[in-house]
């Protein structure tokens, strides 16, 4: 049956319904040692079912809206345990986004692309070294949102995103790595392929540095590889209800040094920019940090009800299988004063994820680290998230965008290194 | 399922190989937060996959069967584009393999699996500091039919199991989180110990609580079987990749046959072993899966192999391609790995060490496995002294060069540990065991001291 269909057919019995249909055209076209490999191409959709009846609630997904799944809702809802809370969203005015959806990556075909891998590879020669594995991705895809409150919004989209990791051989191997994503085709793929190129170049012949406490420069990468897995989480309303979030009973406080973090679901162009939220909530611009005073949370349409305030815009699915959870749209970080840039500069980090997204401790390895312009052999930081963002130097005005974060480079002061 | 005589036909499409991966998958899961089980979802995903080669692999996807037919088509209409890829013709091979779980999560009801996620729960009610909990259960069942060019067709079915108790714990305004989880492929028979990875995991964080900060440098260390496990599957097993070799991303290039480690380690990557997580009959190209030592005595003794990979080498496939799902082209990937006990005691290890670090459990890590250089964080640690556990610590991260600390393996457990991960590569998935007896050796342990 079709979406409508599928709506009214639970409708008979739910108390609000949900219907959430995604589709994507993904392509691909992957290089590994200098070669092209593989292309790929991938046509998923799907439906992820929502009900909700006497405040309990069932979440099925398919790929096809039949009879089955749409009981099995039913079937889990009535299993489900009540929460007052639980609902789904009024329909609300939606304003207008720029920039999500690009013709020309739409039209774009395999010739094409790999006109792109060539500008891709074509700097490791001038450096000398090897393209070990790369790749260019593209796709478009269509979202809808159908629910029981009137809710009826869809949005095409398109995404481009690429990536190099280069080797360069001398006495000892050194690497280098590049990558981005935009929504429409404007990726500098020659960029791409110099920045990993030079950074494998340049880190050739690291020495170590030993123990010592210095600046430390994050590059955009490295602050939003950083920032995912320690700072965000904690503006998550999910975990400031529970009482999991470090910031939870901080707000209007002053806890960083004077800068500003805002998500904004709207800005042109975004990674994560949409007209509405993946429970068709409109988007929005939060601030998070004003001048290092914590402004406020991230919130969905359950976690606001909750807090007694109103969704921000941030439920997201990774895929129309998976419930809706609270997540940041796009992150901006901006701030004042200058970088002295007399420290250790580091374009990457290894295992972020593994820090402790609780208390804000983290130790990781460096990737790409240079301290006063030489290459360092091995440098681990250390230190707290909360810390560390309350003794900031200075920005940067090298602005990118790396994953869903928008950020210059950063400097910090006092950062213990281990180099030994 | 699909109509699998009518699929058949892609096969005849002109090509100079072709295979097909057909796949049903059903998943429920349940989320407990904090004692309320209001998150459960469950689903269905049919889906195929071709995967063309001529000069090069073209790779095609969807959930909706009936585009296949011009999807392949049009793979088929191959490129001039690159190096032609090498590729051995096999033989054809013709199976239908199924686990079956003791205890089957689709026999089983929703309201059972809630039941025990609660009895997790009320364990604990217990501590005073636990001020949040989030339990989770997962089932999945996969079932697949591989076919290729070559003739083969395999059936096969998989049921996965997992069960995981987040908890978080509070004391003196400080917050620490710890988990433990269970599972494997089969069913709810894993999960016997439900109640005790509950109590675990809340004595876990509220250990850390009170833990102090890890002594950074360069220090003696004994890493227990789970983080022994991710050391191997992160530290060797990456770069005994063959993928990675091939494309110059390997410290382990030309090392093959070459001594890498201290002679006490053999290391094993073994899809065989029964019940555990990374278990499987046949890789995602249909190729068998077979028990290898990786290191021998401490010698490099192979990579681990795709048909590609083993054909671009002149090698000899080890059953190693893996794709996370129907969407997704097979990769190199580990299954369980693990380095074979030897015969020290935990406590002959620890007499030995005047000034050190036991590691235990992991938060995960990753590697650069062109310079060999890793990086993981323990859940938890302890100082020793004179030869004996003193301090609790956390968040201790250890971090050093592959080969360095492979070689300065001095000690190798009695014991044997195997535990349930998941390893990302290439934006997929796949679930893996990683374990092990404890070793001994040094790193470089960082922490927020």
């Amino acid at each position: 049956m079709d979406e409508e269909k599928a709506l009214n057919f639970l409708l008979k019995k739910a108390d609000e319904a949900e219907i959430y249909y995604s589709n994507e055209k993904s392509n691909s076209v992957s290089i590994r040692g200098g070669e092209i490999e593989i292309y790929e191409g991938s046509n998923i959709s799907g439906y992820g079912i929502r009900i909700i009846k006497n405040k309990r609630t069932g979440f099925v997904y398919s790929n096809i809206l039949d009879k089955d799944s749409l009981l099995k809702a039913f079937e889990i809802a009535r299993i489900s345990e009540k929460d007052k809370h639980i609902s789904l969203p009024e329909r609300k005015k939606f304003s207008r986004v720029k920039g999500v959806y690009d013709e020309d990556i739409s039209s774009l075909e395999v010739e094409d692309v790999l006109k792109f891998i060539n500008k891709l590879m074509g700097p490791c020669k001038e450096y000398n070294v090897h393209p070990a594995s790369g790749s260019i991705n593209w796709s478009i895809f269509k979202v809808r949102v159908l629910n029981s409150h009137g809710i009826n919004v869809q949005e095409k989209g398109t995404v481009c995103s690429s990536y190099l990791n280069t080797v360069a051989k001398g006495q000892e191997v050194s690497t280098g790595m590049e990558y981005t994503s935009s929504r429409n085709l404007d990726l500098d793929f020659e960029y791409i392929g110099e920045t990993s190129s030079k950074l494998a170049k340049e880190s050739m012949n690291a020495k170590k540095i030993g123990n010592l406490e210095t600046n430390l420069e994050l590059k955009p990468h490295a602050v939003s590889e950083l920032i995912g897995s320690v700072l965000i989480p904690s503006f998550n309303a999910d975990n400031v209800l529970r009482g999991r979030s470090y910031l939870g009973d901080k707000l209007n406080k002053k806890v960083f040094s004077d800068f500003s973090i805002i998500d904004n679901g709207k800005i042109p162009n975004g990674l994560n920019t949409s007209k509405f939220d993946s429970e068709g909530s409109p988007t929005h611009k939060t601030p998070l940090i004003n001048n290092g005073i914590v402004k406020g949370f991230l919130y969905d349409t359950y976690s606001g009800n909750k807090a007694q305030t109103s969704s921000t815009g941030n439920s997201q699915r990774s895929s129309y299988s998976s419930p809706p959870q609270i997540n940041s749209s796009n992150l901006l970080l901006s701030g004042d004063g200058r970088i002295d840039g007399d420290g250790l500069v580091v374009n990457g980090l290894i295992g972020a994820h593994t820090s402790n997204p609780v208390s804000g401790d983290f130790s990781l390895e460096t990737r790409n680290a240079f301290y006063q312009s030489k290459p360092v052999k091995k440098a681990m930081i250390s230190g707290n998230v909360y810390e560390l963002f309350n003794e900031i130097n200075g920005f940067g005005k090298d602005v990118k965008q790396t994953g869903n974060v928008i950020t210059p480079t950063i400097e910090f002061s006092n950062v213990k290194i281990v180099g030994s | 399922m699909m109509d699998i005589d009518k699929v058949q036909k892609i096969l005849d499409l002109p090509a100079r190989y072709i295979d097909i991966t057909l796949q049903t998958s059903e998943t429920n899961s349940i989320l407990l937060k904090d004692g309320i089980a209001k998150d459960i979802a469950s689903g269905k995903i049919e889906g195929i996959s071709v995967r063309v080669l001529n000069r090069i692999w073209n790779f095609v996807s969807t959930n909706n069967v009936d585009n296949i037919f011009s999807l392949a088509e049009k793979a088929c209409r191959g490129s001039d584009n690159g190096q032609e890829i090498k590729f051995s013709p096999g033989m054809p091979v013709e199976d239908n393999v199924k686990i079956k779980p003791k205890k089957d999560p689709l026999g089983t009801s929703l309201e059972e699996k809630i039941e025990l996620m609660h009895e997790a729960e009320d364990e604990l009610k217990g501590y005073k500091e636990v001020i949040s909990s989030s339990i989770s259960y997962a089932d999945s069942i996969s079932r697949n039919v591989y076919l290729n060019s070559e003739g083969s067709e395999i059936h096969s079915e998989y049921p996965r199991t997992i069960f995981s108790t987040y908890v978080f714990a509070k004391k003196n305004g400080k917050i620490q989180g710890a988990s433990e989880r269970l599972g494997g492929v089969g069913g709810l028979e894993h999960l016997r110990e439900h109640t005790e990875v509950s109590n675990e995991a809340a004595a876990k964080a509220i250990r850390l609580l009170h833990a102090g900060e890890a002594p950074k440098g360069n220090h003696s260390i004994i890493l227990d079987p789970r983080l022994n496990g991710v050391f191997m599957h992160e530290a060797v097993g990456h770069a005994v990749e063959a993928d990675h070799v091939i494309q110059g991303e390997s410290i382990l290039e030309s090392k093959l046959k070459k001594k890498i480690a201290s002679s006490d380690v053999t290391l094993f990557d073994d899809p065989t072993l029964k019940n555990s997580f990374g278990f499987y009959h046949y890789d995602s190209e249909g190729t068998k899966a077979m028990k290898k030592a990786v290191i021998k005595d401490g010698v490099l003794n192979t990579y681990l192999h795709s048909r590609e990979s083993a054909s671009t080498m002149k090698q000899i496939k080890t059953g190693n391609a893996r794709s996370q799902s129907f969407d997704h082209p097979p990769i190199v990937r580990m299954s369980n790995t693990y380095i074979e006990p030897k015969d020290y005691r935990f406590n002959e290890m620890l007499e030995e060490i005047d000034f050190g670090v036991y590691l235990k459990g992991s938060k995960g890590g990753e590697v650069d496995p062109a310079r060999g250089v890793f990086q993981f964080n323990a859940e938890e640690g302890f100082l020793i002294e004179k030869g004996k556990l003193t301090t609790p610590i956390r968040d201790v991260s250890l971090s050093g060069r592959t080969l360095e600390v492979l070689h300065q393996i001095n000690a190798v457990g009695r014991d044997f540990g195997l535990h349930i991960g998941f390893c990302g590569k290439g934006s997929q998935m796949v679930p893996v065991g990683d374990g092990g007896p404890h070793v001994r050796t040094f790193a470089t342990v960082g922490g927020t001291q």
